[in-house]
Formats: C-alpha cells, sequence, structure tokens
C-alpha cells in the first residue's frame, strides 16, 4: 500500500493506517529528534508530539509540497527548536552542559580518547550554531537534497547550501579536523 | 601551496582546489556552473584528487558517527504507539469540545443580542413586547436604564421611583393646619375631612379622579410595563377620564401619579399616590382614620375631599392593593 493510500486511510478515521504511518516514519523522526536535541528522553517527547500533530492534522498535508516524511521534519525541526529554547529559557541543563561541555578540539588528545567517535561527534554537533546543526543533520543523517532541506527550514535552496558548507565546516572544526590541509600537503 | 581561487570562479590549470571547493564538492554543494571545472581539475591534479578522497572518506566516518549518535533511540515498544493513540483521541475529543462550546456560545451570545435588539427597538417605537420567560429580568434591567426611559417615555416608566410631580406638585395634607392652610387658599376645599369615609361625593367629587387613578396606573394588557389588570378595566367605566386616555397612560405602570389628569379640581397627588409605594403612605393611614372618626361641623363632600373620601368605597375597596404592584 502507498503512503498516499494510507494518508487517505487514516484521514478517514482508520486506525490501523495511522499506526502504520507511525511505524514507518518513527525512526527518522526519533533519529531527526535525537540528533537535534542531544537527549533520546526529550527526543521521545518530540517525537509523540511530532506524530499527534501530524495524525490530528493530516487534512493540512498537502502532498504536492512535499514528501510526507519531509512533512514530520518540518515538525520535528520546529519541535524541537520549542524545546530548545524552552531549555535554554529555563536553564535546565546549564549545569550540565558545563560540567561535560566536550573539550575543545585543541585540547590533548587523552581527553578526547574518553569519548567514543559518536560522543565526540555529538558533542561537536552540539557546538554548532542551531541553523547550521539543523542543515547539517537534515544532509547528512536525514540525507534530504537541498530543496528539501529547503523546504523543512523554510530558507531557499542556497542558503540550505550554504549553511550545510558552513555546519560542516564548523563541525571539522570542532572534530580537529581542521588540519586537513596542512596534513594533506596540498 | 597554490594559490587556492575563490569558491564559484572557475578554476585555472595551474592552481589546486581549496579546502573550501574541495568540501563542497564533496557535499554536492557545488554550484552547478563550477562542478564540471572541478571534476576536471580533479582528474588531471593527483593532489586534488587525494584531497578530495580524503574528505570523502572523512565525510563518510563523521556521518556513521552522526547516525550512531542519532541512532541510539531505544527500539519501538507497543506502549510508544498506544500513548500516541490515547493522546489522539484526547485532542480530537478536546477539539469536539471547543467546537461545541465555541458553538453554543456564538448561538446564546446570538440570542441574547437579538433580544436585546428587539427589546431595544420596540421599547423605541413603543410597542409593547412581553417576553415569556425572561421577560421579567429584562424588563427589570431595562427599568433601570436612564437613556430607554428618556427615548420611551410611555413605554420604559415602570418601576422608576416617584417622579416630583407626585412628591412634591401634590401636596400631603396631614394635618388639621394644613387643610385649614389649604381651605384659606383654595376656595371649597374643606377644612377638616370627611366625617365618615361613607359619606356620599359631591358631584364635583365625582369628577375628582381620585377612585378612577387607581384605574388609570394599572397597565393594560399587553403594555410594556407589566401584566394587564382586568380590575382597571372595571374601574375605567366609572373613571372620570376617558377610556383611551387610561389605555395610553396606563403605559406607565405601577401607579406612577403622574398619570393623574392635571387641572381638574381636587385631581391632587394624595388619590393618585399608590398605597405602599411612597413613604408617606404608611403614615397617612393613621392620620386619616384618626380623621374620620374626628366629628367636624365642617360640611363634606366638597369638590376637594379629605381623606376619608378618598378611601374606595365599599365595592371598590379591593381594587386598592392593584396600585401596591411595581
Amino acid at each position: 500500500m502507498t503512503e498516499q493510500a494510507l494518508i487517505e486511510q487514516a484521514l478517514a478515521g482508520d486506525e490501523a493506517a495511522m499506526r502504520a504511518l507511525y511505524e514507518t516514519h518513527r525512526p527518522r523522526v526519533m533519529r531527526l529528534a535525537t540528533a537535534l536535541l542531544g537527549d533520546a528522553d526529550e527526543a521521545e517527547d518530540v517525537l509523540q508530539d511530532v506524530m499527534v500533530y501530524a495524525l490530528t492534522r493530516l487534512h493540512d498535508y498537502r502532498p504536492e509540497r512535499a514528501a510526507f516524511g519531509t512533512w514530520l521534519h518540518t515538525i520535528t525541526v520546529s519541535r524541537c527548536r520549542d524545546r530548545a529554547r524552552r531549555r535554554h529559557a529555563a536553564g535546565r541543563r546549564m549545569a550540565q552542559w558545563l560540567g561535560l561541555r566536550a573539550p575543545h578540539a585543541r585540547e590533548p588528545e587523552r581527553s578526547l580518547d574518553r569519548l567514543d567517535a559518536a560522543d565526540r561527534v555529538g558533542r561537536a554537533l552540539r557546538k554548532l550554531t542551531p541553523l547550521q546543526r539543523e542543515a547539517l543533520v537534515l544532509r547528512e543523517v536525514e540525507e534530504l537534497s537541498f530543496r528539501e532541506i529547503g523546504y523543512v527550514l523554510g530558507v531557499p535552496l542556497r542558503t540550505a547550501q550554504t549553511r550545510v558548507n558552513a555546519g560542516y565546516a564548523a563541525l571539522r572544526r570542532e572534530l580537529g579536523q581542521d588540519g586537513e590541509s596542512a596534513e594533506g600537503g596540498v | 601551496m597554490a594559490r587556492a581561487p575563490r569558491a564559484g570562479s572557475d578554476i585555472m590549470p595551474t592552481e589546486h582546489l581549496s579546502l573550501e571547493q574541495a568540501l563542497a564538492h564533496v557535499l554536492g554543494t557545488t554550484a552547478a556552473n563550477e562542478r564540471a571545472s572541478v571534476e576536471e581539475h580533479s582528474a588531471r591534479c593527483d593532489a586534488c584528487a587525494k584531497r578530495v578522497e580524503r574528505l570523502r572518506a572523512e565525510r563518510e566516518e563523521v556521518r556513521r558517527d552522526l547516525l550512531d549518535y542519532a541512532g541510539r533511540a531505544r527500539p519501538t515498544r507497543a506502549s510508544d504507539w498506544a500513548a500516541v493513540e490515547h493522546r489522539i483521541v484526547g485532542e480530537r475529543r478536546s477539539g469536539w469540545r471547543a467546537t461545541w462550546r465555541l458553538a453554543l456560545g456564538s448561538v446564546g451570545g446570538l440570542a441574547g443580542v437579538l433580544v436585546l435588539t428587539i427589546t431595544l427597538a420596540a421599547a423605541a417605537a413603543g410597542i409593547a413586547v412581553s417576553w415569556p420567560a425572561a421577560g421579567s429580568a429584562v424588563r427589570g434591567t431595562l427599568d433601570r436604564v436612564p437613556v430607554l426611559q428618556r427615548l420611551a417615555p410611555t413605554a420604559t416608566a415602570t418601576s422608576t421611583p416617584l417622579t416630583p410631580a407626585a412628591t412634591d406638585e401634590a401636596p400631603v395634607v396631614t394635618t388639621p393646619d394644613d387643610r385649614a392652610d389649604l381651605a384659606t387658599a383654595v376656595p371649597g376645599v374643606p377644612a377638616t375631612p370627611p366625617a365618615s369615609p361613607t359619606a356620599e361625593p359631591s358631584p364635583a367629587a365625582d369628577s375628582s379622579p381620585s377612585p378612577s387613578a387607581m384605574p388609570s396606573a394599572t397597565p393594560t394588557p399587553g403594555s410594556y410595563g407589566g401584566t394587564a389588570d382586568v380590575r382597571g378595566q372595571e374601574d375605567s367605566a366609572t373613571s372620570a377620564q376617558p377610556p383611551t386616555e387610561v389605555s395610553d397612560r396606563s403605559g406607565r405602570t405601577g401607579g406612577r401619579p403622574t398619570m393623574m389628569p392635571r387641572g381638574s379640581g381636587g385631581s391632587h397627588g394624595p388619590t393618585a399616590r399608590p398605597a405602599g409605594v411612597g413613604p408617606s403612605t404608611p403614615a397617612r393611614a393613621p392620620t386619616d382614620s384618626g380623621a374620620a372618626a374626628e366629628p367636624t361641623a365642617e360640611p363634606t363632600g366638597h369638590g376637594m375631599p379629605g381623606r376619608g373620601a378618598m378611601d374606595p368605597p365599599p365595592g371598590r375597596a379591593t381594587s386598592r392593593p392593584t396600585m401596591d404592584r411595581p
């Protein structure tokens, strides 16, 4: 059954179709939320919010504009922004952030050894600006096209490309890989 | 190291790709017009080709790490969907509730506005409107609006307090001295009240509207101010006022004394003051009875009857309580 058929059945109130949509898109939404928020528990909350919002407002979805998954990404990014804003306003995790802040890329290697590669890249990801992080995650994790990234973020295609470039360059700096040109001897 | 050209510009054959250009090429963000030249240069320049390959491998590694980092969510459980389903049901219910609340509130508000509009328009036009259920509440509210009383003086003065015409212009003769002064000032006014309430009034007293003031103060059927009183209709047969006038003015319900015809002999306030409305009414009652019990040599049954003459005849005694109606 195609996704559009599932959506139409869900619009008609078919619970099984709703559940199928949920199961299909849950991993991607969860992955995106985790990458943007850096917290699996918060990502679970965002996943619920996103799926409840989407499944109760299926009539707002326009298939001609974007794929259903891309629409879900739009909602996810919006929810993650709200979460990040609230978190920042409340200063809820400030202490934790200060205590566990990732070492600077130029700190000794022994500090980085304590973290595995995924943690390292995750902490480097959190150093990026939110706009850079969103664009980079949508490109590198969700593998969206630049046009889809522009749709999700509400920016032109060229802006999406620029943000991905800037985000990746910043991530490399955080990971200590910005000496590539010197090492490469080019 | 070769001077790196800026991104977006054509790459000279003798120059190497800049890091920015190589990264853009790896990430696929190179502009379409530059992509061909970058690929051409990479095909000819081994150093740049190696650099691009290194960056591509690095990107794959970072992407794997990112996927590992982002994919650390726990596996799906059945309770996940149950929680989402529960919230969806709750959202739908709350949505329906909000819709119903909005609809009911809108209908109620529109009905209220409609009733108020009709009532105001009717009051302004002097048309009697009787709302079966909420009529008393609406009337009570409208009666307290001075603007409405000015707009429709014949239709909205239902329960207003006594006007100056009733309180100031209508002298209350309560003592023998007052009666003596009044008798001196007005020819034909007796200095003493009649000896008994059963004294027959003179023809002048018959024309006095004192008995007929009661029915004239009683609202007619369908009037704005109140309900009809059949006793008012009975009394209007013996009233000195024409029935039409009684009907017109009776729109002012509540026995307002201003409905008394001015200029008629002895048409003073005490006869028009409804019993129990003014504060002086209870005080007059013992005076009247006392005066009636006093023996007097003055003739009774003058044009200006005393308080005893104002008492209704026995046959009309039952009509007085209608004046108490607010």
